[in-house]
């Protein structure tokens, strides 16, 4: 059981942990950033990489919610457009600003909040904070999940 | 040469994993009683069907739930409803494959659906095969034209007017073949000609009732058209039509992570989680479930064998959480009894624990 304030690269480390989730299905992972971009990881591994293997030998199912502006830059729609071939479920919503990561698995409930976006630079460079908790404060958990469903019920 | 399954007196295997739309209706019986909710809601959904009333439930639940299933039984008992009014339903089932995951699939497996299964029955309202005839039945010139084509045509025009119907692309010639001007070759037409054939076939059927199955295998531009698409039906059928949907899913929200929408949500009148096998009602589940495939002949104490009440327990019980569903019990069921079928004798506990590294699903 974890309840953690996360910072800067810390954030990076806990996103990698939450997609590199080992347990067996069913794994349903919502992430929540307005800006993607295919992103190298704490081990090395790329953002991407890890999701596929997620799909492929977890049968995980993903969702990935991002703001609907980020249609304009072509390298976040080829990488939307990678991930939707791979089997993530891609949302765009409008005026997105929220960034969170939830793992819900049979064993598991893990949730991140977090000031980063899945990006080089939210990921590796900027100052950023985040909360993260696996197994605790399940109320907390269950009101991020609600939120998040609210916002997938949102017109695109 | 004796199959395994007769050593322990069954017509035919219990445990085979089969496509529950190639299961006989006989062998299909409500076996879950721990479901106590979800049957209260399939007879009021039943109920309501036959009530000719419009109405929509969703189903969901893990791989091997039994989700496929639970609309096969509901067929069956609108069947055996429908029977002693003589009137007659027609059930539409269809899916979203996950092969090829595109509206034109799923539009041609529920005008297979139609074609295999009610084609026959439709052509008993006509007082012939001609164009005339046709036209009188369906009360439109395009439909009775494909289905004067179907029915007295030569086989190189009933080859065609099955595929002009199923929504592929036809050449002029073709077209011209059939007498027909345009191919159904846009989504949008193919939902317009679902639209119409339901309309028509509700001229001279009590009732329809559509299925769309493996919901989760539509992308998310795919769900929110079958959203779209499916609520319009539910909008334009104000009575005598019935819609089910299902998806493989943990929880009921995951319809959003899935694409489909609100508006369509919102229109269902009955919601259907299949949970997990629930280990007190296990001993009945499995002999209901044998019973139905008992050969007539056949002299049991009880119908639970060749398991027990415990070894049955036990072998769930052995079993990893995320197989506690029908779909991976009865196939284990099927390595164990296999084993034991030499020996035509009950199976014990130390068998099932001797035996569990051999069975699919650990």
């Amino acid at each position: 059981m974890v309840a953690e304030a996360v910072y800067d690269r810390q954030i990076r480390d806990v996103v990698g942990k939450l997609l590199a989730y080992q347990r067996n299905a069913p794994i349903h992972i919502r992430i929540v950033s307005p800006i993607i971009h295919d992103t190298e990881l704490s081990d090395g591994d790329m953002l991407s990489h890890k999701i596929n293997r997620l799909i492929k030998f977890k049968d995980a199912r993903i969702t990935l919610i991002v703001n609907k502006k980020r249609e304009e830059d072509p390298k976040e729609e080829e990488l939307l457009q990678k991930l939707e071939d791979i089997g993530v479920r891609v949302h765009r919503k409008k005026e997105l600003h929220v960034k969170t990561i939830l793992l819900d698995s049979r064993r598991d409930k893990a949730v991140l909040v977090t000031s980063a976006n899945l990006t080089p630079t939210g990921l590796g460079l900027q100052k950023e904070i985040g909360v993260y908790f696996l197994n605790q404060l399940s109320h907390i958990y269950e009101q991020i999940y609600d939120y998040v469903t609210h916002l997938l019920k949102e017109e695109a | 040469m004796q199959m395994w399954f007769e050593a322990f007196q069954f017509a035919k295997d219990p445990y085979e994993k089969l496509d529950p739309y190639k299961i006989d209706l006989e062998r299909l019986v409500w076996d879950r009683l721990d479901l106590k909710k979800a049957k209260e809601d399939v007879d009021k959904f039943i109920e309501d069907t036959v009530g000719k009333q419009r109405i929509a439930l969703k189903i969901f639940g893990s791989a091997g739930s039994g989700k496929t299933w639970l609309t096969r039984i509901i067929q069956k008992e609108l069947s055996e409803k429908f029977a002693p009014k003589k009137e007659e339903m027609v059930f539409l089932y269809t899916k979203v494959p996950r092969m090829e995951p595109v509206f034109q699939v799923v539009y041609r497996i529920a005008i297979d659906y139609f074609l295999t299964n009610y084609f026959e029955k439709l052509s008993k309202f006509t007082s012939g095969t001609d164009l005339g005839a046709w036209e009188k039945v369906i009360g439109d010139h395009d439909l009775a034209l494909c289905f004067s084509n179907f029915s007295s045509g030569t086989p190189t025009k009933k080859a065609l007017a099955r595929k002009w119907l199923t929504g592929d692309k036809l050449s002029a010639s073709e077209l011209s073949d059939l007498e027909l001007t345009y191919s159904l070759d846009s989504d949008y037409e193919r939902f317009e000609m679902l639209r119409k054939l339901i309309e028509k076939l509700l001229n001279k059927f009590s009732v329809c009732v559509l299925v769309v199955d493996e919901l989760e295998n539509a992308p998310t531009k795919l769900a929110g058209q079958i959203s779209d698409g499916l609520r319009d039906l539910l909008d334009l059928f104000s009575e005598r039509f019935a819609l089910i949907a299902s998806f493989t899913a943990q929880k009921m929200e995951e319809w959003y992570d899935l694409g489909y929408t609100e508006a369509l949500g919102r229109r269902f009148d009955y919601t259907i989680e299949l949970s997990s096998l629930d280990i007190d009602t296990l001993p009945e589940f499995l002999r209901i479930h044998h019973k139905a495939y008992r050969k007539e002949s056949a002299k049991v104490k009880d119908e639970i064998f060749p398991f027990t009440e415990d070894t049955a327990k036990k072998l769930l019980e052995l079993m990893s959480p995320q197989y506690h569903y029908p779909g991976y019990f009865l196939p284990n069921c099927k390595d164990i009894a296999r084993l034991a079928s030499s020996k035509r004798e009950q199976i014990d506990a130390k068998f099932v624990e001797a035996n569990f590294p051999k069975v699919s699903f650990k």
